[in-house]
């Protein structure tokens, strides 16, 4: 099996099974250096199950898996030195700070003497943790383990980063500088494979996302290729979904779009309706002029983009159920 | 890139001074300059523990506890015993220093790798390039030092007491050693325990039942200081001597074992888990008959020794064996790396690797040499016996040719026969299993699984025999057909209304057959090929350890096929 050099991260038709179930089915995909691969899947997808066989934590029941070209099953110490793993629970020791628990990594991973003390400061400098160093674990906010987890994942400075639900239970602004860490870390070259339910925040931190749904990879691609893809299927279907905000009674608006046979309602609010209608632009534009003429007090009339939890919908739904 | 980006560069220029803050030698403290580079000698595991136990408040109390104690025992014992005062202070002092040895220590070590599985941190330590036995042993580690911890607050006193009357150091050393000894058998069974009873729900159990055994095992100690004050304990030679030897041999190499099986349940899938339990098993056995050996330089054997001999070791080798026949029948790619390449080396070799055959093989072939080295001291005996005591050749029950030789030799021979044939059996029953079923032990369960049913086959049958042997017969046992399946009625009253040649067609001729099908049927587990190492890891691995190739790879093959990156060309992780 050879490899080509830029790739850091290789799953060949790998599966594990647990009894009958099929955690993960015949799934294959790579991640190249300094390539952000988002993996998004409903609980049970298998996400986990293949982030900890890449993690040399499970093994596959067939197939092979790779890391910087060494195989997960036959060389899994030389898959570790080369690779951080965030889980998306954190474990904790009680009786330990910041700082020794770094320390503790530190020292599992071979680090030794000036090369240790100078990976901890790196990574509480990079993690911002430089203040809370001598501050009990127990004691830290939920932001705040995370960015400890993620500096244990980096203390060994690796090539390949698998973080597991890492935005998991974040506030906005913790979400936001997370996201920057990770950018950060994909442009310094490292190699990123991340899971996650919140798809806005892949979208935008992720090369590429590859979906999976009951162990089965449905699609993988750039995040612009899935979105065109999807935009492409819409069109290709002459249908778009707009959306309709207004400050008339809500029954009258629900009553003038239900009356029309050319639109498809899908929900409304007090304020607002999203319904499926014509992609062609001269004709949302008649649309829009009816609703005014019909003394319907419109505020904004909008094409709602395609994003990715669109493209999950479409590419899950009624494939792998 | 945005400004929070920036605002993370400039945190990162920020870390500089953070660095500085972290080295021991800007800290002032000179101390900890010396101290921070010796530390990297240590395991981490070790000085994570370490930092935890000595911050828990367990510790402290108990510390401040026994403190207390023996400041109270000391008081007391010279203002109420005028006579055998060291006696009654040891007494004491061995008492209170019991409680945190038999206890605290054993339970915090359980607890201590027990909570890793619960809070998951086994997984976030499992993935660093620590090795499952540093993992272990760093565990052990801290619990010594713990152990050196208590040990210091009663060593001063302990040794006072030799200054009095009445305390030999015997007797003393004797103390330290059950104690010390019994604290690190029973934290090693704590780890041993933590890593067989991984589930939350099971470990509740595991725990109180543990801690109740350790009570126990404190009250003994208790019986034990009060015994030891009262033996007349003083020499090596004596026979508590050679039991004390006999008890730290098989404690010591019990010891070992279960490290090596904690080691195994926690090793990498793919990695080699059954070949260092296997050798412990194997040294347990050598310490066993170097024991048996040393007692009859100074005792003879008596009747019916030999075939209790192969009775306990056949029950040892049923036991292990049986696990070993659920082991998976699969060998990683990872090692079959390590398997030598020359004939001799694969055929003896072979034994010791991962799988039911192979493990089958291996206890059989042990349990045989048990009986070739039963027989062998047996002679040895005799020769022995009849050159130093020439008027006394009536105790020598091994005379060649004598019917108590005979007699002794049969039921050892059954006995070992016996063992062939249940785990003949309960691997061929495994192999079906893996046929019929697809079924393999990877889960980890085999050889529990496998255990059980031996275990249930071996009693479901000797309870049947028994019973049917009670039924037709009267109570008389030893004479029909049913009595030739039960293996315990057999080996003591073989030559009692045996009819041989009925025993021969009726057992043992199967037994044969069975077992001859099962060697042959695992026979296939020793011809395993190995497999080449993969020429990234081969190079990766040459700078860095020179001496650590491959069996049956020279380093003329290795720098004749592959190019060698120079030192340092490596990649800097």
């Amino acid at each position: 099996m050879s490899l080509a050099a830029e790739t850091m991260i290789q799953l060949d038709n790998v599966t594990r099974a647990f009894g009958n179930t099929l955690a993960v089915d015949d799934v294959s995909f790579h991640v190249d250096a300094g390539e952000v691969l988002g993996f998004i899947g409903p609980n049970g997808a298998g996400k986990t199950t293949s982030m900890r066989i890449l993690s040399t934590l499970d093994t596959p029941t067939s197939g092979e898996a790779w890391v910087d070209g060494f195989s997960v099953v036959d060389d899994p110490d030389r898959v570790r030195e080369r690779m951080g793993w965030m889980p998306d629970g954190f474990g904790t020791y009680p009786n330990i700070n910041c700082e020794e628990y770094l320390d503790f990594f530190a020292r599992s991973y071979g680090l030794r003497g000036k090369n240790r003390l100078r990976a901890i400061k790196n990574v509480m400098g990079f993690t911002q943790l430089n203040q809370l160093s001598k501050k009990p674990i127990s004691g830290l906010s939920k932001g705040m383990k995370q960015r400890l987890c993620l500096g244990r994942a980096l203390i060994h400075n690796p090539k390949v980063l698998i973080l597991d639900e890492p935005a998991a239970g974040l506030d906005p602004r913790a979400r936001i500088e997370l996201r920057e860490m990770i950018l950060e870390l994909a442009n310094e070259g490292k190699s990123l494979l991340i899971s996650s339910h919140i798809l806005s925040e892949l979208a935008e931190v992720c090369d590429r996302v590859a979906i999976i749904e009951k162990g089965k990879l449905l699609a993988i691609g750039s995040v612009e290729s899935l979105l065109n893809n999807e935009s492409r299927e819409s069109a290709g279907k002459g249908v778009s979904q707009l959306e309709v905000k207004f400050v008339s009674d809500p029954s009258v608006v629900n009553k003038w779009f239900n009356s029309r046979e050319d639109i498809e309602v899908v929900s409304t609010t007090s304020d607002s309706i999203l319904f499926n209608y014509e992609a062609c632009h001269k004709k949302q534009s008649e649309l829009l002029t009816e609703l005014v003429n019909s003394k319907i007090e419109v505020f904004e009339f909008t094409e709602k983009q395609t994003s990715l939890e669109d493209v999950f919908l479409s590419v899950t739904r009624g494939v792998v159920q | 890139m945005t400004e929070e980006t920036s605002a993370i560069e400039k945190v990162r220029l920020s870390g500089e001074r953070v660095e500085s803050d972290l080295m021991p030698s800007r800290l002032g403290s000179k101390l900890d300059g010396i101290l921070e580079p010796m530390s990297d000698w240590f395991s981490s595991i070790l000085i994570k523990e370490a930092r935890q136990a000595f911050r828990s408040r367990q510790f402290v109390w108990t510390y401040i506890l026994q403190l207390i104690l023996v400041a109270a025992w000391t008081a007391i014992g010279f203002s109420l015993f005028q006579r055998e005062l060291g006696t009654s202070l040891l007494l004491g002092y061995f008492i209170i220093l019991g409680f945190p040895l038999a206890v605290i220590i054993p339970f915090s070590g359980y607890r201590s790798l027990a909570r890793e599985f619960d809070d998951g941190t086994i997984s976030l330590i499992s993935i660093t390039t620590m090795k499952p036995r540093q993992i272990i042993f760093g565990k052990l580690g801290s619990a010594l030092i713990q152990l050196v911890m208590y040990l210091s607050v009663l060593a001063p006193c302990i040794s006072f007491t030799y200054l009095l009357q009445g305390i030999s150091i015997w007797r003393i050393l004797l103390g330290l050693l059950v104690s010390v000894g019994g604290s690190i058998f029973l934290t090693i069974f704590g780890l041993f325990l933590a890593g067989s009873f991984r589930s939350r729900n099971l470990g509740v159990g595991v725990s109180v039942v543990f801690s109740i055994a350790l009570s126990f095992a404190y009250f003994f100690w208790i019986g034990f200081c009060f015994a030891m004050s009262e033996s007349s304990f003083s020499r090596y030679g004596s026979e508590e001597s050679l039991t004390v030897a006999g008890f730290v041999l098989f404690f010591g190499s019990t010891a070992l074992l279960l490290l090596a099986s904690v080691v195994a349940q926690i090793s990498f899938p793919s990695d080699n888990r059954s070949t260092l339990i296997r050798v412990m098993l194997l040294i347990q056995q050598t310490l066993f008959f170097g024991w048996i050996g040393h007692l009859l330089c100074m005792e003879s054997f008596m009747d019916g020794v030999p075939t209790v001999i192969l009775l306990v070791v056949g029950h040892y080798w049923l036991g292990m064996g049986f696990l070993m026949c659920g082991e998976s029948t699969n060998l990683s790619r990872r090692v079959r790396r390590s398997l030598p390449r020359s004939l001799p080396g694969r055929l003896f070799y072979s034994l010791f690797m991962p799988g039911a055959g192979r493990g089958f093989l291996f206890a059989l072939a042990n349990v045989w040499a048990a009986f070739l080295i039963v027989w062998f001291l047996a002679i040895f005996e005799q020769t022995l016996f009849s050159w130093e005591w020439q008027g006394d050749r009536t105790r020598n029950k091994f005379l060649i040719g004598s019917f108590a030789w005979q007699d002794e030799f049969i039921g050892m021979l059954i006995c070992v026969g016996f063992v062939s044939w249940y785990l003949s059996l309960v691997f061929l029953f495994n192999r079906y299993l893996l046929r019929r079923f697809d079924w393999d032990s990877e889960g980890g369960y085999g050889p529990v699984i496998s255990l059980v049913f031996g275990a249930t086959l071996v009693a479901f049958i000797s309870i049947l025999s028994f019973v049917i042997e009670g039924a037709f017969q009267s109570g008389s046992f030893g004479a029909s057909v049913a009595s030739f399946f039960n293996w315990y009625t057999m080996s003591f009253e073989s030559s009692l209304n045996l009819n041989f040649f009925v025993f021969v067609f009726v057992f043992v001729i199967q037994a044969a057959f069975i077992t001859i099908y099962a060697v042959l049927r695992a026979s296939d587990d020793l011809l395993l090929v190995a497999v080449e190492t993969p020429e990234r890891v081969l190079i990766e691995r040459l700078p860095a350890k020179k001496n650590t190739l491959p069996v049956g790879e020279s380093i003329d093959e290795i720098f004749g096929e592959l190019p060698v990156r120079p030192p340092g060309s490596e990649d800097a992780n």
